[in-house]
């Protein structure tokens, strides 16, 4: 039987549809692949942003350390010896007044006053590094009254050290938009790569509608991510603006703590004021702006949480 | 992209084999289903890419929206702390002044109050609730 002409028309139609979606195919997969591309660079343009704010925050909390430990080694050293000065009848007189104040709240502070003056001493002989960041982030006193209890200078240096925004941040899980880029990258070569070569053009323009497709979506998790970046700079720059006022507040206490301040009770009134401005600085000093064990981090690192099936 | 070496006619020797019916009808089917498919998946994808897009519109707009109310929060409340601190301070300068002890221990208290409640605390609330797919809307 032989075939009919319209349906020879029609093949030839078909075909010649097809060789052009096949070329057509071509330009989607190069369009596919300068969307993954485009994606990636924002991304890392975002990265980068985001680790310009990170390093500025830890910047900040280091000049708030160095004023913590300033306050240690000046102000609370000086209230403690005023205090030891001035014998149990003020010691006893303090607690009256401060309930917070006790005997062992002394030897704390003593504790700290030493510590804070082998940092600060470690710290200029370059012994001691990395400690700074992590004394303006985290609580100090505790960090360093712990050290009192046999924990090594070099040791209590190697947890300080860790980088605060960082632990604050997961670990830079976020820097990374809380997913493979390198694999969303491999994934898009894969599909557009494999089926090129074997198929013909219209299984290689629906592959390539295929290729569009996971570019798209490999685009909006990278839009998402950047979205989400650009949330976490703002958390960012808003930790630095609490590091500058928590070291004003010391800067302040500080100062008026220098004014009032008196060696012993002989001056009854100075000395009750200045071991109110001493206590007001040690409470200050104590406060954290974020916690030591990272735990923030699982309010900050970001998911893709959104749900997508395609 | 150019197919620059295809023919413009069949070669002779295609001329010359013949193409049993059966066999042609086939690969016309194949080509028409092959057609079929290839319809079928641009309007599946299609379907797809607008899906992705507005999936993706959507999130964004309420990152940004959640991030836009997080930083005005963030920047008042420090604005309005920094004030609160500064007069706090000028009325300890007068207690102190005066050596009204009271007074002193009042404003210290407040001053350490004001430190400790960071407003990054509630932050890291509204910061949760973006991430949390399940509260579509924050209130501050």
């Amino acid at each position: 039987m032989p075939l009919p002409l319209i349906l020879w028309g029609a093949a030839a139609l078909l075909a010649g549809t097809g060789v052009v979606k096949g070329v057509g195919a071509m330009s989607d997969f190069d369009d596919a692949k300068k969307i993954g591309k485009s994606a990636e660079k924002r991304h890392s343009k975002a990265e980068a942003k985001l680790e310009k704010q990170r390093v500025q925050t830890n910047a900040d909390f280091e000049k708030l350390g160095e004023i913590k430990l300033s306050v240690f080694t000046n102000q609370i050293k000086f209230l403690v010896q005023a205090i030891k000065n001035s014998g149990k009848n003020a010691q006893s007189k303090l607690s009256q007044f401060n309930q917070n104040f006790s005997v062992e709240n002394l030897r704390e502070m003593e504790a700290v006053v030493l510590n804070s003056l082998k940092i600060e001493n470690g710290i200029a002989s370059g012994t001691v590094t990395g400690v700074l960041a992590g004394l303006g982030a985290y609580s100090s006193v505790g960090t360093l009254a712990a050290a009192s209890t046999g924990t090594a200078i070099s040791s209590l240096s190697g947890v300080a050290a860790t980088n605060a925004t960082l632990a604050w941040l997961g670990g830079g899980s976020l820097a990374t938009g809380g997913f493979g880029m390198a694999g969303g990258a491999i994934a898009l070569g894969g599909i557009v790569l494999g089926p090129a070569l074997a198929v013909g053009g219209f299984m290689l323009a629906s592959k390539a509608e295929e290729a569009l497709t996971q570019a798209r979506k490999y685009e909006a998790e990278v839009d998402i991510a950047i979205a989400k970046i650009k949330a976490s700079k703002i958390v960012l720059a808003a930790l630095s603006v609490n590091a500058e006022e928590m070291a004003a507040a010391l800067i302040e206490t500080a100062r008026r703590f220098d004014a009032v301040k008196v060696s012993d009770d002989s001056n009854a009134a100075a000395f009750e004021q200045m071991c109110m401005l001493g206590m007001a600085l040690k409470s200050i000093a104590d406060t954290p702006i974020m916690e030591s064990d990272g735990t923030a981090s699982e309010h900050i690192a970001t998911k893709i949480s959104g749900y997508l099936e395609i | 992209m150019m197919i620059k070496n295809l023919p413009k006619k069949s070669p002779s020797f295609v001329k010359g084999i013949p193409i049993p019916a059966t066999a042609a009808v086939d690969a016309f089917n194949n080509l028409v289903n092959a057609w079929k498919d290839c319809k079928n998946t641009a309007e599946i994808e299609r379907t797809k890419r607008e899906n992705i897009k507005s999936w993706r519109d959507t999130n964004i707009k309420a990152i940004e929206e959640n991030s836009a109310i997080l930083k005005i929060y963030l920047e008042r409340s420090f604005q309005e702390r920094a004030e609160t601190i500064q007069s706090t301070f000028e009325r300890l300068d007068r207690a102190l002044a005066d050596e009204n002890t009271a007074a002193v221990g009042l404003m210290l208290n407040a001053i350490v109050a004001i430190v400790k409640e960071s407003p990054l605390v509630q932050a890291r609330q509204v910061i949760a609730d973006m991430n949390n797919p399940n509260v579509s809307m924050i209130e501050i």
